[in-house]
């Protein structure tokens, strides 16, 4: 047995001390009788009496019910005998969805944690916050694990598992050639610790640059000579890059005016930095993000904001991402309001998503930094897919009314490997739900009615 | 807190005179300890004008051709007198020996005054006996119910012995009830003496409780008279309880023969039985010794 507030035994002691204080104080009190005439006589005639006190086990036994007051103020608990049910607070947020329904980061992130205890296990889908509900559980001796794809910082002996990681990559996040003629590259990088080399080869007179990790990310713009090349190709290295999509953009010149190309994909740098690595960060650029696709008639421009300002506006709908439904819905905020005679190319709801603006430029209206959406492999493949819709490729994937399908692509890389980063604390004492307090306050009670119903029968002639 | 009388006595004791007539006992013997009041016939005389005409005895007119009117004699009720033991043995105010004792004299003052006989009560003291009220009519129970209620608590010590200064009984006689425990040594022989002088007669309710019979006094401890504060260490209450019971007995029996030696009557009463049952043994005993 336990006890929740042990502090409240310090009053057993007190109780002692005063059964003791009044016995000696009721032997001393005199007491006074009608009949002390008749007490002297009797005495008188046996003065060999001994002296006798009352036995304290009478007296133990009427303080007796106190007593056990006070031990059930003390809250006395039952050390749980039972199997250690192990819960799993598993992530619900939509990025876990990642993977298709029969292989997703949820299912193996479910598994890692199952695979780590060997009791019972209850699981918990919690879309929120992780770290209050496994605090809470921790507080209250439940072992717990979290299994989420986010990092977090989790308190010792709360079990955590993590679907994916996050490895070292340097990625251009933006190249493009302006009106001016210029040449703007900007390369970012995470988890880096070596350093970065940046190379432009093509036009003439251009040295690599050799950045540090600290100092991304980095902003350059060259000036380009007006002729004597024909293709710009902008190369980042980096020690332990772990996605080498985005270290290249090719740029040829067409009709006189660079624009950037795809490499075997065709995607350009932004895409590439979105690409579905397994352990890649997902570069947002460092602001608007001008670029130009595609060659010849089908030149689009596709902005992507990712500051919308103060008038963020929430949209709700179904979405398809993935073959997979994701559940609940999407919750998008910050979407931009569309230019009038914008036509629009996909939307959520009766919110336009993706909408061709009056310039002939595609324009995503929504910031994927305030939204719901599976960040990592989700977004890049919209923007691949928006490419797609706009005729590029010869085709054209349009979508149900109010949903926006997206097609699976081996862009989805394996990221299915869950890491136990924390094993969970399960060899803590899990006292009672039921504490014995209860029973004990009972058990003062019936002592106390026995006593009475004795003292009573006592008394009755 | 002051005395109060229960709710439930007045009405008990409105309906005592009934219980006593019905009493066990002599009825008459029961009723005549407490008779007076009526008027008896004692002779006839020759009719004068002015006599009243309600008193003509018409039947000796019819034989005797000649117009008498009766004479009555009025038979004195005799004089009944309650004496409190006020001294502090009598219990503290409210406890069941004081609560008996009030019950006791409210029940007969008040069978007294129904059968017609003039009450007094009256407290001990030094000096003799004290009245503190004194009645003739039944109509006045309430008065004589808060004079018992106002009575102060039980102090000092016993003065059984200024009843030897009692007055004279006056002709019509005079029964003394004495409520007391009588815990004075040595007993009152000259009280007793004053109580029976005369036309008197008297009864002593000898008043122990059920705690005084049966005390609990487990272990050793000290007790002290209320009345002289004079302490006493017990060695161990249990162990004296049979020696305890045997001075009881004969503190009793002492109680009962020094009234039986000087024609009075002795009964003990104690906080068990109600009131009435008390009083109606009482009264029943008193008529079947008068």
């Amino acid at each position: 047995m336990t006890f929740l507030r042990p502090e409240a035994l310090l009053v057993l002691p007190a109780l002692v001390a005063l059964l003791l204080w009044a016995r000696h104080r009721a032997r001393r009190r005199p007491r006074p009788v009608t009949t002390w005439m008749l007490f002297a006589r009797a005495l008188e005639r046996m003065p060999d009496v001994p002296t006798r006190r009352r036995p304290i086990l009478r007296d133990l036994l009427r303080v007796l019910p106190a007593a056990l007051v006070v031990v059930a103020l003390a809250r006395p608990t039952v050390k749980d005998r039972e199997p250690h049910e192990v819960v799993v607070l598993l992530d619900a947020s939509p990025s876990m969805e990642t993977g298709g329904p029969d292989a997703s980061r949820s299912i193996a992130a479910r598994k890692a944690a199952e695979a780590m205890v060997s009791g019972r296990v209850r699981v918990v889908q919690v879309d929120g916050d992780l770290v209050g509900p496994a605090v809470d559980h921790l507080a209250e001796g439940q072992p717990v694990i979290v299994a989420t794809d986010r990092p977090l910082d989790l308190p010792p002996g709360v079990g955590y598992v993590g679907v994916p990681g996050k490895e070292p990559n340097a990625g251009i996040t933006s190249c493009g050639v302006g009106d001016d003629g210029r040449l703007l590259v900007r390369v970012a990088g995470v988890n880096l610790s070596g350093a970065v080399t940046v190379s432009v080869v093509g036009p003439p007179g251009i040295d690599p640059v050799t950045l540090a990790a600290t100092e991304l990310p980095w902003r350059r713009v060259f000036d380009l000579p007006a002729d004597g090349f024909d293709r710009v190709t902008v190369r980042v290295e980096a020690a332990g890059d772990a996605n080498p999509l985005d270290d290249v953009v090719v740029l040829s010149r067409s009709a006189g005016t660079l624009t950037a190309g795809f490499p075997a994909r065709g995607y350009d740098a932004l895409w590439r930095a979105f690409d579905a690595h397994p352990r890649v960060a997902v570069f947002r650029g460092d602001g608007p993000c001008d670029l130009r696709v595609g060659a010849g008639a089908g030149r689009a421009r596709l902005r992507v904001f990712a500051d919308l300002g103060s008038d963020p506006r929430p949209v709700a709908g179904t979405l398809v991402c993935q073959g997979t439904s994701l559940t609940g819905q999407l919750s998008l905020e910050g979407v931009h309001v569309a230019e009038p005679g914008s036509s629009w190319l996909a939307r959520v709801g009766d919110a336009d998503l993706v909408v061709r603006g009056p310039d002939g430029g595609l324009v995503l209206l929504q910031d994927p930094d305030r939204s719901s959406w599976p960040d990592h492999p989700s977004f890049p493949l919209l923007c691949a897919q928006m490419l797609t819709w706009l005729g590029l490729e010869g085709r054209s994937v349009l979508a149900p009314e109010g949903a926006v399908v997206l097609e699976l692509e081996e862009t989805v890389g394996p990221f299915l490997d869950a890491e136990i980063r924390q094993r969970p604390a399960v060899d803590r004492e899990v006292e009672e739900r039921a504490p014995l307090d209860p029973w004990v306050y009972g058990l003062a009670a019936l002592l106390l009615v026995v006593f009475e119903v004795s003292a009573a029968r006592a008394r009755r002639p | 807190m002051a005395f109060r009388f229960d709710d439930d006595y007045r009405p008990r004791l409105l309906a005592l005179p009934a219980l006593v007539r019905r009493g066990g006992g002599s009825p008459e013997g029961a009723a005549g300890a407490l008779k007076g009041g009526r008027v008896e016939f004692r002779d006839h005389r020759p009719y004068v004008p002015g006599d009243d005409v309600r008193d003509l005895d018409w039947h000796g007119y019819l034989r005797l051709d000649q117009l008498l009117v009766k004479e009555y004699a009025k038979d004195e009720a005799p004089e009944i007198v309650i004496v409190l033991d006020r001294s502090a043995s009598m219990g503290a105010e409210g406890s069941s020996k004081d609560r008996v004792v009030r019950e006791l004299a409210g029940g007969l003052a008040y069978v007294a005054l129904s059968s017609r006989c003039p009450v007094a009560i009256m407290v001990c003291a030094e000096g003799g006996p004290v009245t503190v009220g004194a009645w003739r009519s039944s109509r006045k129970v309430d008065q004589v119910l808060s004079m018992l209620e106002g009575l102060g608590d039980p102090d000092g010590t016993t003065y059984l012995g200024g009843l030897r200064h009692l007055r004279p009984p006056p002709p019509s006689g005079r029964v003394t009830f004495v409520l007391s425990d009588f815990l004075v040594d040595p007993l009152p022989a000259e009280v007793m003496v004053a109580l029976g002088r005369g036309s008197g007669s008297g009864c002593l309710l000898h008043v122990v409780t059920d705690r005084e019979r049966h005390p609990d006094l487990p272990e050793a401890c000290t007790l002290v008279d209320p009345e002289t504060r004079r302490r006493l260490v017990v060695p161990d209450g249990a162990a004296l309880a049979v020696a305890y019971a045997e001075e009881l007995a004969a503190h009793e029996d002492a109680v009962a023969r020094l009234a039986g030696a000087h024609g009075l009557v002795a009964t003990r009463v104690g906080d068990v039985d109600p009131f009435e049952r008390t009083i109606v043994g009482v009264l029943a005993a008193k008529g079947a010794r008068a």
